[in-house]
């Protein structure tokens, strides 16, 4: 119970909590919403309503125009999906590392996952080499992705075991796996032919083109768990994020911690990128647009980053689709439009939410 | 014992000796203030104690148990610090700020009973008002005492503070130290600060630590540590020591020969 003289303090407290949940609910549910209706947007012309009767009638059994349930279930439907979960797991992972990193920079891709990604996908395209023997193809690419992208959180657990890395080494280790990496890539791009060039440069731009149904599945299901995870160590998280003196007088081992939350962010990217190939800007910037508006307390930033995020790149990947002359990349998008409604974001909220 | 020094050591990379053979002992809830030159190890006997840094020799026992051997949720239910800044990257609100501290007893949800003690601990530090305010849109001072609060809200039975006045005037340093002298025998905490303000430290301290060369020079109340004889021995500085309010008051002497030729000797001209 809190004691009356309180009250009043502790009402308005808990008044600003309910404005946060609300943000959140409210992120959540238009990105819902964006996502039933991507699904009826795109070069095939199909109306929202038609859309939606494909998709209960498939489900009821009924026969479906095989060319709507083609487009709808077998293209649409994956790659909304798609979407919501590398959104949400790519903008959680931002939040994460900024907050254990201490630093408003940091993303996922800062420790060198999406640079491994692409040197791995390049490999298979461009020497046909598997990394695990026996696989072929697509499969092959993903596999390539995951395992080179797992590399630079790989080396920092092996740097750890002879000495502690402070924050800002791990950024500069990551970054420079990251510089080896793109390095490697080019070099190995100059021995390609004009056909496997053009598929690497492809694979490295990053789409949400390639979800199916079978590939949503790994992504799923890794993303909800490491997601889960992660928003039940917030507490945890603010407390690194005070300095790690701090931390350990608070009972947090911060590098421990550290090492645990970089491993569980590595794996949910590297999953996440090993199907889309790297799609950039949603780690940095939507954790650091939802700061603004619900403040840095990572039990409200992880849920509503991830929820964001989602929103974020489901309209993205809309607009990617509507204005597809070119089939312009998802990635491409999201910085276009993304990055001036970011900086017009700071500059109108006028307040810091960093110190 | 509630805290017990035993001939503690402290080097980093075996070469360069921080600590030497520090050994003390307190049982009582008071106010220890720590205080001695720069650099002489005053932080690093602090950090010793709440396992920021691991000791290269001796122990260090908080209610008979080393503290290597505590988990460290466990210690920090028991031991509380404060830092001298709160580099805190992302700011937030003042009470989820002061709620943090809570952490090594409830790592959950916060209940009824953890914003009962923020709510008390910020009324205790007489910064209610600042409740629901950001953190960083704070003055220094009122940073400060949100990280007072902090270390207070988990009701530790040991309470460390480094330099807990740095950033205060001087009516805010008298409010601490004088607040954190009534907490330590109102909330019966045994309360360590290192100070650099002698006169602060003289009035409110129940005992002073006074240390040098990497040792502990002289432990005792403020009268028997604070003499001209001591301050000249540690500091090198000249000052005579009168007695205000039955407490040693140091007033240091700016020309007198002592402390010129001592600048000279020491190259610190």
């Amino acid at each position: 119970m809190i004691s009356p003289k309180y009250a009043s303090l502790h009402r308005a407290y808990e008044t600003m909590i309910s404005k946060k949940v609300l943000f959140i609910v409210f992120c959540v549910t238009i990105a819902i919403l964006m996502m039933v209706l991507s699904v009826s947007i795109g070069s095939y012309k199909i109306s929202f309503i038609d859309s939606f009767k494909v998709i209960i009638d498939h489900m009821l059994g009924n026969p479906v125009d095989r060319q709507d349930l083609h487009v709808i279930w077998n293209l649409r439907m994956p790659r909304a999906i798609m979407a919501v979960f590398a959104g949400a797991g790519l903008a959680t992972g931002g939040a994460v590392m900024q907050s254990m990193m201490r630093n408003p920079l940091a993303d996922p891709y800062i420790m060198g996952i999406s640079s491994g990604a692409s040197l791995g996908a390049t490999i298979s395209i461009i020497l046909g080499i598997s990394l695990i023997p026996g696989f072929t193809g697509d499969l092959s690419i993903i596999l390539n992705a995951f395992l080179l992208s797992m590399i630079p959180v790989a080396v920092i657990v092996l740097f750890t075991k002879h000495r502690s890395l402070s924050p800002i080494m791990m950024i500069l280790i990551g970054l420079s796996i990251m510089f080896i990496f793109g390095a490697t890539t080019t070099l190995l791009k100059l021995l390609a032919n004009p056909g496997q060039l053009a598929e690497a440069y492809m694979w490295g731009i990053g789409t949400l083109g390639r979800a199916t149904w079978e590939n949503i599945i790994p992504v799923a299901v890794l993303t909800s768990i490491c997601m889960v995870l992660l928003f039940r160590f917030s507490n945890s998280l603010n407390i690194l994020a005070m300095g790690d003196r701090n931390a350990v007088s608070s009972g947090v081992d911060p590098k421990r911690k550290r090492m645990y939350y970089l491993i569980i962010v590595s794996l949910m990217t590297a999953t996440i990128v090993s199907f889309t190939g790297p799609i950039g800007f949603v780690g940095l910037v939507c954790p650091n647009i939802v700061r603004q508006f619900i403040g840095s307390d990572n039990r409200f930033l992880i849920p509503c980053s991830a929820a964001f995020g989602s929103l974020f790149l489901i309209c993205a990947d809309s607009v990617s689709k509507t204005v597809s002359v070119v089939n312009m990349p998802v990635g491409v998008v999201m910085a276009l439009v993304g990055g001036p409604l970011f900086v017009s974001i700071l500059l109108r909220m006028n307040k810091n939410s960093w110190a | 014992m509630l805290l017990n020094i035993d001939d503690l050591d402290f080097s980093y990379d075996k070469k360069l000796d921080v600590l030497n053979n520090i050994s003390i002992n307190f049982d009582e809830p008071q106010l220890v203030s720590i205080i001695g030159p720069n650099g002489v190890g005053k932080s690093t006997l602090i950090h010793c104690i709440n396992r920021i840094l691991v000791p290269t020799g001796g122990v260090v026992k908080v209610d008979d148990l080393d503290v290597q051997e505590y988990n460290l949720k466990k210690l920090a239910r028991s031991v509380a610090y404060v830092p001298y800044t709160t580099g805190d990257a992302f700011p937030l609100t003042v009470i989820d700020a002061v709620l943090i501290g809570r952490f090594p007893i409830n790592d959950r949800r916060p209940k009824d009973e953890d914003f009962e003690k923020v709510y008390q601990s910020l009324e205790a530090l007489g910064i209610t008002d600042l409740a629901l305010r950001p953190f960083n849109e704070l003055s220094a001072g009122q940073k400060q005492k949100v990280a007072l609060a902090r270390g207070l809200v988990r009701e530790p039975k040991i309470l460390l503070l480094d330099e807990p006045t740095a950033n205060l005037d001087i009516r805010y340093q008298m409010e601490v130290v004088r607040l954190l002298h009534d907490l330590a025998h109102e909330w019966h905490m045994l309360v360590i600060m290192i100070s650099h303000d002698l006169n602060i430290a003289a009035k409110f301290s129940d005992m002073v630590i006074l240390l040098n060369n990497k040792q502990i020079f002289v432990v005792g109340t403020p009268e028997e540590v604070l003499t001209e004889e001591n301050i000249y021995d540690v500091y090198g500085v000249s000052s005579k020591v009168i007695t205000d309010e039955g407490k040693p008051h140091v007033m240091l002497r700016a020309y007198s020969e002592g402390n010129k030729t001592n600048m000279v000797s020491t190259g610190r001209v």
